[in-house]
């Protein structure tokens, strides 16, 4: 019953993706947006207000902001402050660079914010490469300043090739912090296409990394493709996809996408 | 499993970390802890405004449908209560003499 619901089509996205910066300060080899500059166009921050009215009035529970690097955008804490007036929850995907004292400050105490910080190794040596030199030491400190101030966060990696042997010591690492470890798959998009062939997991690492994720059914992966088993997906409630059914995805632009994957001309 | 059914007099509002909005089944709610959604086949009969705390379900059933005999309005109770009461045990709604 509930599958013929969604089919028939609910009257607004669950969650929306909302891609509010092409600007980055890091340029990871995975990154699937391509981020770095900032879009000719990008949304004004009245144009954003906008939006937010948009979403609300459509009764959209939960918008999960990316890009590029949030936190470029000067005036995103009062983005995030107008969505918490309307209701809306949110969830930030940031590289945890940029978590400034204001930011920190602004966290606390907002009930209706989540926060996932991007990591891609238990050492420098895996995730430098990956993110950038001298990354590792930068996110490690600011997350611990966000343990130390008791504000609660994910740590969200992409599987790849390179880090895939480091899981169980970023997942200690999350721990150690108090944190969730999400997991993420890589996808051949954005400047994940040049590096998909080097970066790509083969089909017995993801038959030991769906083992591995088995045994510990604390880590989060929203991602239907590290189950290999049709009922361990619906076991998962991953058996469908998304796309224009829960989700969709605004680019920094305004556009409008079925998800946050299908952006490429391509599609 | 036994359901303990509510008290008429209680009113309801959501528990923490949840949203609620209309769909054309009945409602929707939203655990953005999960994050999870429950799908609940109430028809029109129980809209999100409900669940602001600030009325029991038997006013509110006297005021929403005023031309209903004693017996319906109590068949329609009963009805909405076992709704109500599964919706208590999912932790999406919570009585609101509780949350105070």
């Amino acid at each position: 019953m509930k599958q013929q619901w969604i089919h028939e089509g609910l009257s607004a996205p669950v969650n929306v993706t909302w891609e509010v910066t092409n600007q980055c300060n890091l340029s990871c080899i995975h990154c699937l947006s391509g981020s770095g500059r900032a879009k000719e166009n990008e949304l004004t921050f009245d144009q954003c207000l906008g939006l937010i009215d948009q979403l609300a009035e459509h009764k959209v529970f939960q918008v999960n902001f990316g890009g590029g690097e949030p936190f470029l955008r000067r005036d995103f804490l009062s983005i995030l402050d107008a969505c918490h007036q309307k209701g809306l929850v949110t969830c930030i995907s940031t590289n945890g660079t940029l978590l400034e004292d204001d930011v920190l400050e602004f966290f606390k105490g907002r009930r209706m914010l989540y926060l996932q910080v991007s990591l891609d190794g238990g050492t420098a040596t895996t995730n430098d490469p990956i993110r950038g030199s001298g990354t590792f030491n930068r996110i490690i400190r600011n997350i611990d300043r966000l343990s130390g101030r008791g504000i609660p966060f994910s740590i969200n990696m992409v599987l790849t090739k390179l880090n895939f042997p480091e899981i169980s010591s970023l997942y200690s690492l999350a721990k150690d912090f108090g944190a969730k470890l999400r997991i993420s798959r890589f996808r051949p998009a954005g400047r994940g296409k040049n590096s998909w062939g080097s970066l790509r997991l083969e089909k017995q690492d993801l038959k030991a990394f769906s083992q591995w994720l088995s045994g510990h059914q604390d880590v989060v992966t929203g991602d239907s493709f590290f189950s290999l088993e049709d009922e361990e997906r619906k076991g998962l409630g991953l058996n469908l996809c998304g796309a224009a059914k829960f989700t969709c995805c605004i680019d920094p632009e305004g556009g409008v996408y079925p998800c946050a994957f299908l952006q490429d001309s391509f599609f | 499993m036994s359901i303990n059914y509510c008290s008429h007099s209680h009113s309801y509002r959501l528990a923490h970390g949840i949203s609620v909005r209309t769909e054309k089944f009945g409602l929707l709610f939203y655990n953005s802890r999960g994050p999870k959604l429950t799908f609940v086949r109430s028809g029109p009969r129980i809209p999100p405004n409900f669940f602001s705390g600030e009325m029991d379900l038997e006013k509110w059933i006297r005021t929403q449908f005023p031309a209903l005999s004693e017996e319906e309005r109590l068949r329609m109770e009963e009805r909405l209560l076992q709704t109500l009461s599964k919706l208590v045990e999912k932790e999406l709604i919570v009585e609101a003499a509780m949350d105070s």
